[in-house]
């Protein structure tokens, strides 16, 4: 944090406000690392003859599931709605090996205040397949311009309500925390 | 600690961070640590306690916010803001003869 010295920058802000009375507010820190279980690689270390099966019949979405959560501007969401329309099929198409994109849905409900309205969620099969999202979207490829295109309509708003979730099957899960 | 015989300036050593666009200011007290978010009329009383005396700073404060309030209400504000800040270990009472 620099140092700025602010000598009459609030005044300058006044101009026009109703002031509200004064107000120091302690800022909690929140620390959220979420660590509580090493990521795990299904295939390799899951337990049970009938992996590949659940896995093939998406019983199991993956060995890791991830969760996008953001807003997108109200005046975009039909214009959004009319782009997975006609794109989905086509991201499907495009996506690389062990990489499957499940679906962006809409929250009707949820406990989680600030996640987003939205969600976009995205599934593994293997933990290389991190690395496979990674590299295919510094390629230029079809894929990569599809992602793009998905995220160009979340909001990026200071502000703006995202979050993320990573999942893996419980049954290859060692807890830790 | 609201008291005419004295000057008000900032404790020593606190890092403050502007954030214009909130129109509000973020101060870091180093001892013991915390993070605090002042809006903008504590942030106004804040800029104000500069080592001036009590009486100066009123002037200055009521003079600024004079488009927005009375000078009745004004004291009121100063008062709250100058317990806030002083009670958060923000700005210090030095006093004088």
């Amino acid at each position: 944090m620099s140092n700025v010295d602010p000598t009459l920058l609030s005044a300058n802000l006044i101009a026009g406000e109703r002031l509200t009375p004064p107000t120091v507010k302690p800022i909690e820190p929140e620390v959220r690392s979420g660590g509580f279980f090493p990521f795990c690689d299904l295939l390799k270390h899951g337990e049970g003859a009938d992996l590949t099966q659940l896995l093939g019949n998406s019983t199991l979405l993956g060995a890791l599931v991830i969760e996008w959560g953001y807003d997108v501007p109200f005046d975009k969401h039909d214009d959004f709605k009319g782009w997975l329309i006609r794109n989905e099929a086509e991201i499907v198409k495009y996506q690389p090996k062990d990489i499957y994109y499940r679906g962006t849905y809409a929250v009707s409900a949820t406990s989680e205040k600030h996640s987003g309205l939205y969600r976009t969620i995205w599934s593994f099969t293997t933990l290389h397949a991190l690395e496979t999202f990674s590299d295919a979207m510094h390629t230029g490829s079809d894929f990569a311009r599809l992602v793009d295109e998905l995220c160009s309509y979340r909001d990026r708003e200071r502000g703006a309500d995202n979050s993320q979730q990573m999942y893996q099957p419980v049954r290859c899960a060692h807890r830790f925390g | 600690m609201f008291s005419p015989n004295g000057c008000y300036s900032h404790t020593p050593n606190l890092r403050v961070r502007p954030v214009k666009e909130m129109k509000s200011c973020v101060v870091f007290r180093p001892n013991p640590p915390k993070l605090f978010m002042l809006n903008l009329n504590a942030w106004l009383i804040f800029e104000l306690c500069d080592g001036s005396s009590l009486d100066d700073v009123t002037q200055r404060y009521r003079k600024s916010v004079a488009a927005q309030m009375s000078e009745r209400e004004a004291d009121r504000h100063l008062e709250t803001g100058i317990r806030n800040l002083h009670d958060e270990g923000l700005i210090e009472l030095k006093l004088t003869d």
